[in-house]
């Protein structure tokens, strides 16, 4: 228990500028949209093009062929990723959006999360991916695993790096991920990519289960998944 | 649950007795003796149908048994078997590729290819425990030994049959031989003068000419698959050696006609060159039949393939008829065995429908018997009188029985697992309990260790997550990783702190890459076989690692101030004996190691190769004369003796002056780290260095907990599910798997000068688990003595300084163990039981239940509970 009051400890102090007359509901909820900003409105930025662009990738063959087709498809997403970027964009709330060069926020959406890819890489090696015999397979799997995180958390983030590490200083850091359709997206496709390597070693040889399909699809599937699931708050 | 700490501890130990009775209980009844049918067989009517030309087709015969005899050995082209291959282009070899049923290991390989029955899988464990054991033998089993010897119609006296080579076969038939000479079959370094003493019988034996049964066992193929797996250099020549071998019979039966030779391996070898398992490679054994009378011609040899498909498969046992019908006595009662084509052609026409029904007679007497009068015997009554008709219902039923699983004793399965089944459920009890009343602890990481070691206990469900375990640890440890980092860690609070971080995430990332493990992905790019491949960087590893743990033996525990001496001038006394103690062994013990790889055959770089000739000059031996081998074999033992001596020495003068001085601190760490320099002895060599990255994990976890062992609970709990997550996977990252193909033997032997069931074992079970010791040793280092671990000297924050909590923390930490032992045992018997008729049950399941077996009897009970309590009590 000490570890999560010290934690609550360092929130509060960090928030001492708001109004202390309102009440403690109306503090949380504000410290909540002040740190994550919100989408007004979430279904418009569900991620069906994840599921076209990995039937696509199972429809030109991705299982004969796995580093071109990887490759193609990354090539291909880029324009789709732009402009489902442009639709978070005027997604946003007013106050972040505006003083924003739109233009420049949405390319160096798409190139930060190319240069990302460098150092996704080394901690998917981290994490056990293979490096002498598949490395370009790895590489291309963190090229579509940044797009699918980096690219959106810059633009709800508009490159504001200061307001995104206060999202880890949060209390209710999980509640306010999984309200936020992006941020769940985000998690969600991590999440997927990690459960994902789970039917690789299954003895079913099927040619899906090669490095790194799974992933990919896990990490497309969850990031689809993730979405939809902050929309839950609104059916309650 | 109960507040006193000695009813919690007997609790503990009955418990922990419980699971081990029960699982001991549970194997009995999952394992058990097998039923054959007892008494010997006739043929089934007067007329003899082997016979040919109202005599037999041989009289006499030659089995030439090479261990391990893989088919390709024989018969690619890459085989250097070129007398066999000039007998099979004449034709006067009949080549067959003979499959082996696992487990492949020679005891239950030469029951199967004697009385042409399915083994038990207990055999596979006998194979390696066997020792004055007389359990194992055959007389009361019908045999093609026993029918050969007793089937004479000439006279009554019994045929002789000679034999030399593995004792395996004395141990199965110990009054069946005439002449004898046994070789022990786990010597398995020393290649050469096991064949020797085979071959220097043959002289005597071809001349005298006084026996119908010659049968020959070699075992220095096997040995060097072994050491050096299928493509090491000794390869060559041995086979070369057993192909002059071989032509040497062939000259001898050129003159006696009516002799067979049968040239065949017990079983193959898979590409690491160990066999046990299931893989095609080991279950692919040669097997030829030579005689000038045969002229049946076939092209040799034939390219490579991968899949070992050369000539016609059969199954290893149809030898057993086959020897039968060449050789003219009756098929063995429990065989199970078919009469191949091949051999069938040798008799008339007319003759072979007789052969066959009279083989079928015999394995449909054995059907009946085993399951009742089924379809399939009214089937058999009704064939109609056709050479096919006959294969095919004889091949589906020899199918039916050898795969189907054998008679289980469920008294003993279902009492085992009941007793394991509450031992487990008071286990989950007090551990749910006493954990939910710790004050002061992180409710999640309580719920993240039940869960990851549910999580873990599922996979026991399914075979292929079982053949692939290794990827299931590599899994867990980085979630373990990640969850502590976030949470317990902080490892995202300060640069030092995500450094240290990044660099254990690094060396987990190494461990897991330094070698294959598991059955379906077997590559060269890892790092054992980069080292290897240049040994110059490995030996610079294994020297360096041997510096860093001599060097950490010196100075991170307390052996300079257990060993300071001052009086008068001699201040330095004490501190130079013990640095002599220190450096001495660890400089011993890596002679040894490079001696070892001289021994084995392989490169050194030239630094090391000084330091042998020096090791060789200091025995008075010339590095160059003839019979070096011998002499190297001796000294290699004595080395290791002596590495060993001075370790276990040292280690005994730490204690023994620590106690009188009554130094506490570091008592422990210096015994782990002195038993690290033991384990580092008793490894492979290119897997040495890995104990360098153990190190740093271990000194980077020590970091990282730094100042919070005072939160004791909850200290004990994130040490435990670390130490957990290492020890498996470092043990798989040793190359070990959950098939006992891969039980290493190349150190089960150092020193040890004749077989001894004990000390092999022993040796055996740290060689295979040095990393897993390693890391049990170390969670008590980080539990105790943690700032010793950082280099930091005596610190308040370590436990060793609570000597009245010493009994709750020990036993916390092995409640914490239990638990997951526990909940593992009673998911992995029910899944057995649940796939008792799986195919896998003998390939997969089996092997794990036993290796669970020692992972409760040696980890658990031996190392966690029984040498962990003597280390920090001492």
């Amino acid at each position: 228990m000490t570890s999560i009051q010290k934690r609550s400890g360092n929130t509060k102090k960090s928030v001492s500028f708001i109004d202390k007359e309102s009440s403690k509901k109306e503090k949380e909820l504000s410290i909540v949209d002040n740190v994550v900003p919100s989408i007004k409105n979430p279904i418009s930025v569900i991620p069906f093009h994840n599921l076209i662009i990995i039937y696509g990738m199972f429809k030109f063959g991705i299982t004969k062929d796995v580093e071109s087709i990887m490759l193609k498809s990354y090539i291909t997403s880029i324009p789709i990723q732009f402009i489902y970027n442009y639709i978070i964009f005027k997604h946003l709330p007013k106050k972040n959006s505006t003083n924003v060069n739109l233009s420049l926020l949405l390319i160096s959406s798409i190139f930060i999360s190319l240069v990302l890819a460098i150092p996704l890489h080394v901690i998917l090696v981290l994490f056990g991916a293979p490096i002498y015999k598949y490395s370009v397979k790895t590489f291309y799997l963190s090229l579509h695993l940044s797009q699918l995180i980096f690219s959106p958390l810059i633009i709800l983030y508009t490159l504001d790096l200061n307001q995104f590490t206060k999202l880890f200083k949060l209390d209710n850091i999980y509640s306010s991920i999984f309200t936020n359709s992006i941020l769940s997206m985000v998690l969600l496709s991590l999440g997927g990519c990690w459960l994902g390597v789970i039917p690789i070693p299954l003895d079913w040889d099927r040619p899906w289960q090669q490095w790194p399909i799974t992933l990919l699809v896990g990490g497309y599937i969850g990031g689809f998944i993730g979405s939809l699931i902050s929309l839950i708050k609104y059916i309650r | 649950m109960f507040k006193s700490i000695t009813l919690r501890w007997i609790t503990q130990i009955i418990i922990v007795l419980c699971n081990l009775i029960g699982l001991v209980i549970f194997l009995r009844g999952f394992f058990p003796s097998k039923i054959v049918l007892p008494g010997h067989n006739t043929f089934s009517n007067d007329s003899n149908p082997f016979l040919y030309d109202n005599k037999p087709q041989f009289d006499k015969f030659i089995l030439m048994v090479v261990d391990a005899l893989r088919s390709d050995f024989c018969f690619s082209n890459e085989s250097n078997f070129h007398f066999l291959h000039n007998l099979i282009n004449n034709g006067n070899a009949i080549p067959f590729t003979a499959f082996s049923n696992p487990p492949t290991v020679t005891l239950p390989r030469l029951k199967g290819i004697t009385t042409g029955g399915t083994p038990n899988f207990l055999d596979a464990i006998l194979n390696v425990a066997d020792d004055n054991d007389n359990s194992q033998g055959l007389h009361n089993q019908d045999s093609w030994i026993y029918q050969f010897q007793t089937n004479n119609n000439n006279n009554n006296n019994n045929k002789i049959i000679n034999f030399f080579g593995d004792d395996t076969w004395l141990k199965l038939f110990p009054h069946s031989f005439n002449e004898f000479e046994g070789t022990n079959s786990f010597f398995v370094s020393d290649f050469a003068e096991v064949d020797n003493n085979v071959t220097r019988h043959l002289d005597t034996q071809l001349l005298n000419n006084q026996w119908h049964g010659l049968i020959l066992h070699y075992l220095g193929l096997d040995h060097i698959g072994h050491k050096g797996g299928p493509n090491s250099i000794y390869m060559k020549p041995k086979q070369i050696e057993m192909d002059n071998i071989l032509s040497r019979l062939y000259s001898y039966i050129l003159k006696n006609q009516d002799t067979l030779i049968i040239l065949m391996g017990d079983h193959g070898m898979n590409d690491i060159g160990n066999h046990g398992g299931s893989s095609i490679g080991e279950t692919s054994a040669a097997l030829s039949l030579i005689s000038p009378k045969f002229n049946v011609k076939q092209k040799s040899p034939l390219p490579k393939n991968q899949n070992f498909d050369y000539y016609h498969k059969i199954n290893q046992i149809d030898l057993v008829p086959i020897l039968s019908s060449l050789l003219n006595f009756p098929i063995p009662k429990n065989s199970l065995g078919v009469i191949s084509k091949e051999v069938l052609t040798l008799w008339p026409e007319s003759q072979r429908l007789k052969i066959l029904k009279e083989n079928s007679k015999q394995i449909m007497d054995l059907y009946v018997a085993k399951h009742g009068q089924t379809e399939k015997y009214e089937k058999w009554t009704n064939l109609k009188d056709g050479l096919d008709e006959h294969y095919e219902l004889l091949y589906e039923i020899q199918q039916e029985m050898t795969t189907s699983a054998t008679n289980y004793n469920y008294h003993d399965i279902i009492l085992g697992s009941a007793i394991l089944f509450i031992s487990t459920i008071i286990t989950i009890i007090t551990f749910n309990i006493y954990f939910f009343n710790v004050n002061n602890i992180n409710i999640g990481l309580i719920v993240f260790y039940e869960l990851f070691v549910l999580l873990y206990s599922l996979h026991f469900h399914g075979s292929s997550l079982i053949e692939e375990e290794h990827q299931l640890w590599y899994f867990f440890t980085s979630i373990t990783l990640l969850y502590l980092g976030a949470y317990y860690f902080d490892a995202f609070k300060s640069v030092q702190n995500m450094g240290l971080y990044l660099v254990l995430l690094a060396c987990v990332r190494i461990i897991r890459s330094w070698n294959n493990s598991g059955q379906k992905y077997s590559s060269n790019f890892n790092i054992a076989y980069f080292l290897t491949e240049n040994i110059t960087l490995m030996w610079i590893l294994i020297a360096l690692t041997y510096f860093v743990i001599t060097l950490a033996v010196y100075v991170q525990g307390g052996v300079l101030s257990t060993f300071l001496y001052v009086y008068k001038n001699f201040t330095d006394a004490g501190t130079l004996i013990s640095f002599i103690c220190i450096f001495v062994s660890s400089t011993i013990s890596f002679s040894f190691k490079i001696l070892q790889s001289y021994i084995d055959g392989r490169e050194l770089p030239a630094p090391a190769r000084w330091l042998l000739i020096w090791i060789l000059h200091s025995y008075h031996i010339e590095p160059n004369t003839s019979d070096i081998k011998f002499k190297l074999q001796e000294i290699s033992i004595s080395v290791s003796r002596l590495a060993t001596g001075f370790i276990f020495g040292t280690m005994f003068l730490r204690i023994v002056f620590g106690t009188l001085r009554k130094i506490r601190h570091g008592t422990i760490t210096d015994i782990c780290n002195i038993i690290t320099l033991f384990l580092i002895h008793q490894t492979k060599q290119e897997n040495i260095p890995i104990f360098l990255i153990l190190f740093i994990s271990k000194f980077i976890i020590s970091k990282l907990t730094y100042k919070k062992s005072l939160n004791i609970d909850q200290y004990i709990l994130t040490v435990s599910t670390l130490i957990l997550c290492f020890q498996n996977l470092t043990f798989f990252s040793f190359g070990n798997t959950n098939s006992l193909a891969t039980i290493d033997l190349s150190n089960a032997y150092n020193g040890v000068e004749s077989y001894d069931v004990f000390l092999v074992g022993l040796l055996t079970f740290v060689s295979n688990f040095s990393g897993v010791i390693f890391w049990s040793l170390s969670g008590l280092q980080l539990l105790f003595e943690s700032s010793l671990l950082r280099f930091e000297g005596d610190s308040k924050y370590d436990l060793i300084h609570y000597p009245s909590l010493k009994k709750s923390i020990f036993w916390v930490k092995n409640l914490i163990t239990l638990f997951f032992y526990a909940v593992s045992v009673v998911n992995l018997i029910g899944s057995c039981i649940n796939l008792r008729f799986h195919l896998f049950i003998w390939t997969v399941f089996s092997p794990k239940l036993l290796y669970f077996g020692a992972w409760t009897l040696f980890v658990n009970i031996l190392v966690d509970l029984f040498i962990s309590w003597i280390i920090i009590y001492i």
